[in-house]
Parts: structure tokens; C-alpha cells; sequence
């Protein structure tokens, strides 16, 4: 969907009112194109479920905002309920990067998300990287993403016993608790390594 | 940032260009019809030279204006100063739509249009005496130095009364007045 200056900046006027409320007649180039992005990141979205239904009615820009707009809040309350979910099961492992990222972070995405004037922005530095992880991403798509990644992460990693995969972690690195190591990608490395020597007939000590 | 493929972001930076309202000189004239009760009027040539002025001061400041534009409120905001006279009024709005959209900047959007309009008018007719270069030089530094330091006492009082507290000159005392005119006529 593409649309003309004309139709997106009227769009683009009334979220800097609002952003304002009604309280000032400009704003800085800066927060213009902040807003800017925010509608095209909304229309966006419309394009995104459209293109998944293979539907391609024509709208106009402001009823492309609108719908996308309701789709963004849609897409929040769903993580909201995808993370609330999760997180009672969740297990971090002792790894600090892991912990914090998904159990101190994210709480505050949803908290001081803005999906009105600030949509294309995610809040979090992400310092935890999921196996999938798409650095292309932002704003709730991204959440969306890293969501969806860690719940298939913990299914995984809840296949083995807890301290399997604690010793695992400290056999790799005793420091791993304070390393940006992404747990499920050691695990399923291992995990692997082992399954190859296995099949190969090698033996832990590197005989055959 | 483009909305179409293929464009570049300098071309994709006219889009600000789009924001332009219509009318912006029939709407200052429109303000004719208040400020005639004081003895000042705009001719169409000088509400171009404004609107010229004003799409010059926005470019500098990196503004943009989505809405009615604050000249028309800055104008019957200021017309019955007595500081204001017809023979440079339009120079008097230029320098003042000038010094408001600097300290919109300033401080950071923190302040609204109006509590900055109602606190230059003040400070205009008071401390100022009608001097734009004071305003410019001290008095809106001053309080602009408040403001991005977390002061928001304006909020209740939407920009009047504001200024007495921060301002480091010693000015006109009444009691003081009082005091010695006591002491000189009962001497």
C-alpha cells in the first residue's frame, strides 16, 4: 500500500495534536518524523495481515491508520497474555543476561509501550538474544518475535532434567550465569555434539 | 524516512514541506479586526513579509506547525501593550513570533503555547519595557534555565507571575519607596 504525502500528513498533524494535547502548534522536525513513523509503522501493520490473508482491499491512508491501529493494540494484548503465560513456568537457568532480559524487561515494555505516537520503538535492548533472534524487527513485531522465540526456547529446554542442564552450562563455562550465552542454542549444540560421537562411536576420551 | 521505494531520505525530507497551512496571510489579516481597537493594523504586504519570516524562523529552529499557527495568538496576545506602536508593528511581531519559536526550543517543548505567550506579554510590558532584546537576552534565558531544570510552577499559574522569583536584578521596591519618602517628608 502506498500512499501520497497528502494523505499521510494530515494523519501525521493529528497525532502531533494529541501528542501536544492540543497544548502547542508545532513540534521539532525531530518529533515530526518520529510521528511519521509511527503512522507508517501502523499502516504497516495493516500490510502485514493483509498480505497473510492474501487480501488487498483498497483503503484509504486513514482508514489503513485506523485498522492498523487496532491490530497494534490486538498484537500487545496478545503477547500480554503469551508472556503471562509463560513466565510462572519460566526458568532462566541462573543465567543473569536471561533473567533480566525476560523477567525484569519485558514487564516494563508493556508498561511504557506507546502504541499511539511510538509504535515502531521496542524499549528494550534485547540483551538476551533468542536463537531466531531478526535484529530487523522493532517495535511489538519485535516483541512478538522474542515472545514466540523464548516460549519455544523453554519448551525445549524443559525436555531435560534441570540440572542436566545446569551441569551442561558449567561444563561449557563455570561464568556462564554472567555471559550473554543464549542457553538453548548451548543446549541443542551439545546436545548434538554428543549425539554425533555417539553415532560415530568415539568415545569421551577420543578413542574409537 | 521513505514511503515510497526507491526514494531518498533528502527527498523524503521535503515531506515536512507538506505541513505548510493555507491562508497564513488572509488569517493574520483576520486579526485586523481586534487589533484596530488599538490602533495597529497589517497591511497584506506585511502579513507576507510575517508569514515569510515565520517559514524562515521555523526552517532555523527545525519546527514544524501542524496547526493554526501561533502568530495570530501572539498577535492578540500583545496588541494592547503600550510598548506597541503602528509604524513598526510588523517588525514587533517578526521579532517577537522569532523569540517565541527559539524558546519553544528552548525549553524543550516543556511549555505551552499559551503559558509562553501569557509569560512574554508579562515580561514584555513589565521588566522589559517593551525592549524585545531584554526578553530575548535575559529574561526568557532565565526562565528558560528554570524550566529545563525541572521547574513547572508555570503549569498553575499558565505563565503569569513568574518571572519575579528567578530575577537577579533589584528592581523597584514599593516599600522601600514608602519607607524613604516616610522618613525624607517627616524629617
Amino acid at each position: 500500500m502506498q500512499y501520497e504525502m497528502e494523505e499521510l500528513v494530515p494523519i501525521v498533524a493529528e497525532l502531533a495534536k494529541g501528542y501536544t494535547s492540543g497544548e502547542s502548534s508545532s513540534v521539532s522536525y525531530e518529533q515530526a518524523e518520529q510521528l511519521m513513523q509511527a503512522v507508517q509503522y501502523t499502516i504497516h501493520e495493516l500490510e502485514l495481515e493483509s498480505a497473510s490473508r492474501a487480501v488487498s482491499a483498497p483503503v484509504t491512508a486513514r482508514q489503513a491508520y485506523d485498522a492498523g491501529y487496532q491490530l497494534l493494540c490486538d498484537k500487545v494484548r496478545r503477547c500480554q497474555a503469551a508472556y503471562n503465560q509463560m513466565i510462572p513456568e519460566f526458568d532462566a537457568y541462573g543465567n543473569e543476561f536471561y533473567y533480566d532480559t525476560v523477567v525484569k524487561g519485558l514487564p516494563k515494555f508493556f508498561l511504557y509501550y506507546d502504541v499511539r505516537y511510538n509504535p515502531q520503538d521496542h524499549l528494550l535492548t534485547l540483551d538476551y538474544v533468542t536463537r531466531d533472534f531478526d535484529p530487523q524487527l522493532t517495535g511489538i513485531d519485535q516483541i512478538e518475535d522474542y515472545l514466540l522465540g523464548t516460549v519455544q526456547e523453554q519448551r525445549y529446554l524443559k525436555k531435560f532434567p534441570r540440572s542436566q542442564v545446569i551441569a551442561v552450562l558449567e561444563q561449557w563455562n563455570s561464568d556462564y550465569r554472567e555471559l550473554p550465552v543464549n542457553v538453548a542454542q548451548l543446549m541443542q549444540d551439545v546436545t548434538r555434539q554428543r549425539d554425533a560421537d555417539a553415532v560415530g562411536g568415539r568415545r569421551d576420551d577420543g578413542t574409537e | 524516512m521513505p514511503s515510497a521505494e526507491g526514494e531518498t531520505m533528502e527527498q523524503s525530507k521535503n515531506w515536512l514541506e507538506y505541513f505548510q497551512p493555507q491562508n497564513q496571510v488572509a488569517e493574520l489579516l483576520d486579526t485586523n479586526e481586534e487589533t484596530a481597537h488599538f490602533g495597529l493594523t497589517l497591511t497584506e504586504k506585511d502579513a507576507q513579509m510575517i508569514v515569510a519570516a515565520r517559514q524562515n524562523t521555523l526552517k532555523a529552529q527545525r519546527r514544524v506547525e501542524f496547526g493554526a499557527s501561533a502568530t495570530e495568538r501572539l498577535i492578540r496576545e500583545f496588541c494592547d501593550s503600550q510598548y506597541l506602536e503602528q509604524d513598526c508593528f510588523a517588525e514587533t511581531v517578526m521579532r517577537l513570533q522569532d523569540i517565541f519559536f527559539t524558546f519553544k526550543n528552548e525549553m524543550m517543548d516543556l511549555i505551552s503555547d499559551d503559558e509562553l505567550l501569557h509569560f512574554m506579554r508579562e515580561q514584555f510590558d513589565t521588566v522589559c519595557f517593551g525592549d524585545t532584546d531584554y526578553l530575548e537576552g535575559t529574561v526568557l534565558p532565565t526562565f528558560a534555565d528554570q524550566v529545563r531544570g525541572g521547574y513547572g510552577g508555570y503549569k498553575s499559574t499558565d505563565g503569569y507571575g513568574e518571572y519575579a522569583q528567578f530575577d537577579e536584578v533589584k528592581r523597584w521596591d514599593p516599600e522601600l519607596y514608602r519607607q524613604v519618602l516616610k522618613d525624607l517628608a517627616w524629617k
